[in-house]
Formats: C-alpha cells, structure tokens, sequence
C-alpha cells in the first residue's frame, strides 16, 4: 500500500495564483522519492500540503490511509515528520535536549520515556555529544541534524525534507546524506541539491511551475540533460563535462 | 554597532550557566535576590553604615560561585554613572549639604548593590531557570512561553539585524545612523521578516503537537540544599537589615584602631 | 526612561507592581478568551523584534544625533494592545534581567511607565479610535505621533510622580518635572515618526498584519488626512504648553498632588520595616552620635559617615578573603557538598 496518495489535486492560495495542477503521485512505504524543480515550482507547497499546513485544496490526499482533513490531523501529524528549510525556524527551544523532547512530551509520554526516546533520537543522528548545547552556538550543519533528531524522537513513519543541504558545507553535506540513508522511514526530499538527491533517492518527481512534469527512477531522470534544461534545471554536478580537465 | 555586538556579547554570558550545577532551585535563587533587593532599597537615605554592610551578600556570592567581577563591573557600569547623575542635585537640595552626600552616596550604593544582585542571579540560573522559577510561582504560561521564545529569538534576530546594517552601512558610508527616508522600509522589513518567522515557529511547533501550552521541566536540584540556601540566607539578609550590625562592626573598628 | 532599583522605595515599587499585574491579568485574560494559539508565538518573536529594533540608531535629520524606539506603540499596533502588553512584558523582564536596564523591584513600574501607556493608551485608545472606520497613511501618521507623544508625556510624568514618592531625590518635583516632559516631548516626537514611517510602510505592503485592519472599510475609506494632521499636531503642541505652563503656573497644585501620592509632607517612607529598623537601632545604637537623626548634620558628618561605611566595607572584604582562604583550603570538601 502507498504511504503516500495525490489524486487530481489543484492548489491556489486565496490570491488566486494557482499554485499546483492536477498532481499525482504515490509513494511507497519505506522509498525515498526526491521532489525537484526551480523555484517556485510548487515543491514546498506540496510537502505543507501533505501535513496539512496549508489547506483548500482540490482532489485527495491521503497520507498513511487518513485523508488529509481537519479531523485527522493531529493523527497525521504525529506519524509524519517535517524538517524545515530554516533549522532555525524549526529549533525554538534554547537546548538541543529541550527541543528534542518537546514533540514527544506534547503527546504527554513520561519524562523516563521523553529521555530514552530523545536519546535515541541524538543517537541516530550522532549528536549525543550536543545533548546540552544552546542552540544558537551551534554550526548550521549540528542545527541540521538537531532538527532531524527533533522529528526522529517522536518516531514518525514519513519524513519530508525542505532543502536539507541548503548552505551546508561539503563535509556536513556528506554527513547528511549518510544520516538520510541511514534512515527506513519513507522519505521525500525536495531539493535544488541534485547530487545530494542521486545519492539518496530511488526515485525522482520532477515539477515545474506547478505542474508534475515526469516522474521515474532518479537516474533516468537527472541524466535526462534536455529535460532539465527545458524546465530551468542542470544536470547534477558529477554528470556534467567539466571544462578545462 | 557596537551596541548590537554588546548585547550579543551579554546574552552569551548569562547562558553559560549550567542547569542544575549548582543544586539550589531558581526559586530559591529568585526570592533570595528579591529580599535582598528590598532590604537593600529599604534602607534609609542616610543610613549608610548599615548601606555598605549588604555588600557581604555580593561579596560571599562572587568568591563562593567564582563569579567573574569584570563582568559585573561592566554591567554596573552605567548604572553607576546613571544614580551618579540623578544624585548629583542631592548635595545642593538636601536639609545640609553633608546630608545630601550621604543620601547620594546610599543612592549610589543601592545603584550598585541592586543591579549586582540581578546579575549575580542570572549568571548562576540563566533566563531559562528563571523562567521556570516564574512559572511555578504561577506566573501567566503566556508570559513564560513568550519569555522563552523571546530569549531564543534574540540572537536570530540581532544578528539578522547586523546583516542588515552592515549592508546598510556598507552602502551608506559615513552615515551616523539609519537615514530618515530608510526607516520604514528597514524596520518595517526586519518587522515582517520577523512575522514570517514566527509563521514558521508556529507551523514546526504545531507539527510537534502543541497545543497552547508549553511543558516545563526543570533540571536536577538538591531539594534541602536549596530550602537551607533560602533559609540562610534569608535570615542573614533579614538581620543585616534590621540590626545594626555593622554600626556596631564599625564602632568596633574605631576602637580597636585607637 | 527604564527606573532602577535604587530610584523606588518599596512600597512604590510595589504598589506599581500591583497596577502593572492588573493590566496583566486583564490581558491575559483577554488573550485567553481570543484563544488563538499562533499568537504566542509570534508574540514571542516579535518581542525579540522589539528588542533588536531598539538597537538601532535613527538619525535624526538636521540636527546629527540620533533617536531610538521604545516599541509599545508599534507593537500594540501589529499585537493588539492585550498582546502588546504581555510581549512588552517580555521584552521588559529580559531588559532587566540581560542587561541591566531596569531592575527586578523596579519592573512593576517599568511595565507601567512604558509598556501600559503605549498600549492600552496608545492602541487600545488612540490606535483603534483612529483607524476605526478604515485605516490611511495620514491616519496611521496621526495616530503614531500623537500617540508616542502623549504616551511618553505620562510616561515622563509617571517616572517623575515615582520617584519622588520614593524620597529618593532631593531635586524639587518642579526641576524634575522640568527636566523630563520636555525632553520625552522630543523623544516622543522622534519615536511617533519612526513608528509612523514603520506602519506605513506594513500597512502598503502588507496591511493584513495590522491590528484592526478590516478590508471591507478600505474601500469607502478615502478621508483627508491632512486635516486630521492639522488637528493632532496642533493638540500635541497644546499638550505640551498645557504640561509645561501647568508646572509654571500651579506649582502649588502639583506639590499637592505629589503629597497626597506620597502619603506625607517628606516623602521619605517611615513606619513597617523602617520603624522597627530604627527603634532596634536607637536602642542597641553604641555611640548615639552616629545617630544622624536627633543629631542633625554637622559639618563633617557625611565625612565620617562616608568614611565608617568605607570601614564596614573593608571589614567585608576582609571576612570575604577569610571565607576564600577556607574555601581553598577545605576546597574539596566544599565542591563535594556543593554537588
């Protein structure tokens, strides 16, 4: 069964911009899926959609088997983590154990619990060393994986990445990718990084200006250098000629 | 500028404070500081002898905890000069001259002794104790959480609005401060920039469950230790206060001198 | 305007503490009823902004100085003023306790001075009176300077009527009063146009955001603003003269006043603590010259006032170096009961 079904759906916002065109997507349980496209193609509305952040939209969704509707959200929610672009936006507590035990502790399990399940959570992340750090003293890339670790403790059963690597230096990038395929939660993971999504995705969604353009394996698709380029994208780093060699 | 990279600098040494080192509870830490405020204020204006006695507190707090005196120095700094200013008319408007030095001089002290006090308090719990202390004393859980939200969005925020003055200056040279025509549009960015923010804030929380409260837990604190600690020091602070025991240090002085 | 410890007596600080918790309770109860829970939130964040946005340096045009922002007015006016409140609360107390601005005793009349002013007065009152029927940019100006202008008038005024009902100055109230109105005039008036240049600049790109915004009265909404900043600049100016002649012309009244607030003709608190204290010490007092009271002040008593505090101070000091030794010597010991 999919994990994750888009039926004909049609997203504007109040504006009347409309945003997403009739989508269809599935994704299986346990399979990581890149989401590509330029900006504004619709990537990030997609994954707010899914946890229901932004709603009145068109067609079906359904995450887990629940259709994504007021009266299942909290369910939804609880089995579907989302890490934001801005790790800073995401990490509102003061320290790292805080942060991580605040979704957990929302759904009022006992402090013995919240510990052993945070601690789990920095584990998988290897950031148990930074378990008492203030958050704002750490480097963009421990910000990174506290974020995944914040969304690791309550144990989720999808993950939604909004541009993990966005301004991350190289070694925290290769860390990440280990990190993300470390991971058996089913993943989707938006991203301009096409590297970093040929690293860790079996397949690939590619959009553009709203509209699903193809979707497959994702190295039928990042190779497809006509593709990209009609829709405002290159071919990933390392399949490109690199001039001068 | 350097204002900004003040204040950076300041938040920075009020977290180092580690939770629950110490073993007294911020409560304890909290409702000592407050007496001690107001026994310090309390004194009369001429009062002075038994003033300088409360320096004790201060004193015993900097060497026991180790506290760095720099620090505190440069927070009492302006503070100093602050009571200093608003004195200065005492001499010149008390009953006799002598009596308005000394009601500037207590001024001055209790300048002095109170900001020392707070800062003393805040090096050895950190906002986030504090904030727990205020919240079992049944402080709003709006207040709190807006207390702890605000402490960690400080530093974001100072240092985006760095960014933006140093772009800013960096294309305004010369200039003192923010030129008229640009205010709007600086603070009203910084301003919407920070809403859009919070936007993000609420949508991470909501995905993690909250509902409205924020749950509080403290960290690991010695429950006697922090009664004795309230009870010592309370009654020190008490007796310094309604006995004069330093009049009596001080005649005590005199003799022994001669 | 941030008072300090030392400038209140106690039970100053804590009648203004008592106010300050009424307006409180008030809006937190309000914010309740609204029960909307993104608010927090974003009061959390914009308190951070109110903050950062009092570090920067406005300068002045014409005159090579700078202003600064106090921000409740602002607030009250994207917030809500019951939101405003609790925020400025926030920024208040974190003012106090970072940076020493302000201080612990002193936060009750903190919050009054500056953060119940700007927005239960300034929004509550001014903000929503005059964007009842729509909002424009010369309603928004209008509003803000006025606003600022009066707030922190009261402001001054209330810090002033504090003070001296402390008995912490010498200076007579007139001087005081002198001293602050017309500065916080001209404090006002800088901060009413930064927060007027701010909102008008929320309200073009992005009105949705203000409090008591309602796109339905846009439309209809196209009044003259320039007369209303004809007739708000004109009672700014008229508040001004009627503060300033008010001092000149009825001192008489305003000692009064001041009087009544303090309960007593010498607004030096006595009796409670105070009483107790003092009857201790007549009683144990060894050297009854030391005693300033009944033996007035004679020429040099200051001087060896000032002298036997240094005394006591250096005895502290000494204890202190006492305590240091011992605790270096028994060290271990010491660590091991303190973990």
């Amino acid at each position: 069964m999919a994990d994750i079904e888009m039926k004909d759906v049609n997203f504007s916002y109040q504006k009347g911009r409309q945003v997403l065109y009739d989508i269809n997507i599935s994704v299986e349980r346990g399979k990581s899926t890149g989401l590509i496209g330029a900006n504004g193609a619709g990537k990030s509305t997609l994954l707010k959609l899914l946890v229901g952040l932004i709603n009145g939209y068109k067609g079906t969704i359904e995450v887990l088997g629940q259709p994504v509707e007021k009266k299942n959200l909290t369910d939804i929610r609880k089995k579907v983590g989302y890490v934001f672009c801005d790790s800073e936006s995401q990490l509102f507590m003061s320290t790292v154990y805080e942060d991580v035990a605040f979704g957990v502790r929302n759904y009022g399990y006992s402090e013995e619990i919240v510990q052993k399940k945070v601690m789990e959570a920095l584990h998988k992340v290897n950031i148990e060393n930074l378990k008492d750090r203030q958050i704002y003293r750490m480097s963009g890339g421990q910000k990174k994986l506290a974020s995944i670790a914040t969304i690791l403790s309550m144990e989720p059963e999808i993950v939604l990445f909004d541009e993990p690597t966005i301004a991350l230096d190289p070694k925290n990038r290769r860390n990440l990718i280990g990190v993300l395929n470390g991971m058996s939660e089913t993943k989707i993971i938006a991203s301009h990084d096409l590297d970093m999504i040929l690293d860790t995705c079996e397949e690939t969604i590619l959009l553009s200006e709203g509209k699903l353009i193809c979707k497959g394996k994702t190295e039928d698709i990042l190779k497809n250098k006509e593709l990209l380029e009609e829709h405002d994208m290159e071919l990933p780093l390392c399949m490109q000629d690199r001039r001068g060699k | 500028m350097v204002k900004l990279n003040r204040a950076i600098k300041d938040i920075h040494i009020t977290d180092n404070a580690d939770d629950g080192k110490k073993g007294v509870h911020p409560i304890s830490w909290l409702l000592v500081t407050i007496v001690y405020i107001i026994a310090v204020v309390s004194f009369s204006k001429y009062n002075i002898i038994g003033l300088a006695g409360m320096v004790l507190y201060i004193l015993i707090q900097c060497i026991w905890y180790e506290i760095s005196v720099t620090g505190m120095i440069k927070r009492i700094w302006p503070v100093f000069l602050f009571t200093v200013l608003l004195g200065i008319a005492n001499p010149f408007f008390d009953r006799t001259v002598s009596a308005g030095v000394l009601s500037m001089a207590t001024l001055v002290l209790k300048g002095i002794f109170c900001v020392a006090a707070s800062y003393i308090l805040v090096v050895q719990t950190g906002i986030r104790q504090i904030c727990y202390a205020l919240h079992i004393m049944r402080l709003p859980k709006e207040i709190v959480t807006v207390l702890l939200l605000m402490h960690r969005y400080l530093i974001v925020l100072l240092k985006e609005l760095e960014r933006m003055q140093l772009a800013y200056k960096l294309r305004a040279p010369g200039h003192r401060g923010l030129h008229f025509r640009t205010w709007g549009s600086f603070v009203g960015l910084l301003l919407l920039r920070s809403m859009d923010r919070a936007g993000e804030v609420y949508e991470s929380m909501k995905l993690r469950g909250f509902n409205g409260t924020f749950q509080m837990f403290s960290g690991k604190y010695s429950h006697i230790g922090s009664i004795v600690y309230l009870i010592v020091w309370g009654a020190a602070i008490l007796t310094m206060r309604l006995f004069p025991i330093f009049k009596m240090a001080e005649v005590a002085i005199w003799q022994i001198l001669r | 305007m941030h008072m300090a410890d030392a400038l209140l007596s106690p039970v100053t600080a804590g009648t203004m503490y008592a106010c300050s918790a009424v307006a409180a309770g008030y809006s937190v109860h309000k914010i309740r009823l609204e029960n909307d829970e993104k608010k927090i939130p974003v009061m959390g964040v914009m308190g951070a902004f109110v903050f950062a946005s009092q570090m920067i340096n406005f300068s002045i045009p014409g005159t090579g100085s700078s202003g600064h922002l106090c921000g409740s007015m602002m607030l009250s006016a994207v917030l809500g003023p019951e939101a405003g409140f609790i925020t400025m609360i926030g920024v208040l107390l974190v003012q106090c306790l970072l940076f020493a601005d302000g201080g612990l005793l002193a936060l009750g009349a903190n919050i009054w001075n500056m953060a119940f002013y700007g927005c239960f007065i300034g929004g509550m009152v001014i903000w929503k009176y005059a964007t009842r029927n729509g909002m424009s940019r010369g309603k928004i100006a209008a509003a803000s300077i006025f606003g600022c202008i009066l707030t922190l008038q009261l402001g001054a005024f209330s810090v002033t009527l504090e003070t001296l009902a402390s008995g912490i100055t010498e200076l007579p109230f007139l001087v005081f009063l002198a001293a602050m109105q017309p500065i916080h005039l001209a404090i006002g008036l800088v901060e009413g146009l930064i927060t007027a240049a701010v909102l008008i600049f929320l309200y073009e790109t992005r009105p949705e955001i203000l409090w008591n915004y309602n796109e339905k009265d846009e439309r209809k909404n196209r009044f003259s603003y320039k007369g209303i900043i004809a007739v708000l600049a004109v009672s700014a100016v008229v508040i001004g003269g009627l503060l300033s002649g008010f001092a000149s012309s009825a001192p008489d009244g305003l000692e009064w006043s001041v009087k009544q607030v303090a309960g007593t003709t010498e607004p030096e608190a006595e009796g409670g603590i105070y009483a107790l204290a003092d009857g201790i010490q007549s009683v144990t007092s060894l050297l009854p010259d030391y005693n300033w009271r009944e033996s007035g002040f004679a020429g040099g008593t200051a001087f060896s006032g000032i002298i036997g505090g240094a005394a006591v101070v250096a005895l502290c000091v000494a204890v202190c170096f006492v305590l240091r030794y011992l605790r270096r010597r028994f060290g271990d010991k010491n660590n091991n009961g303190k973990a």
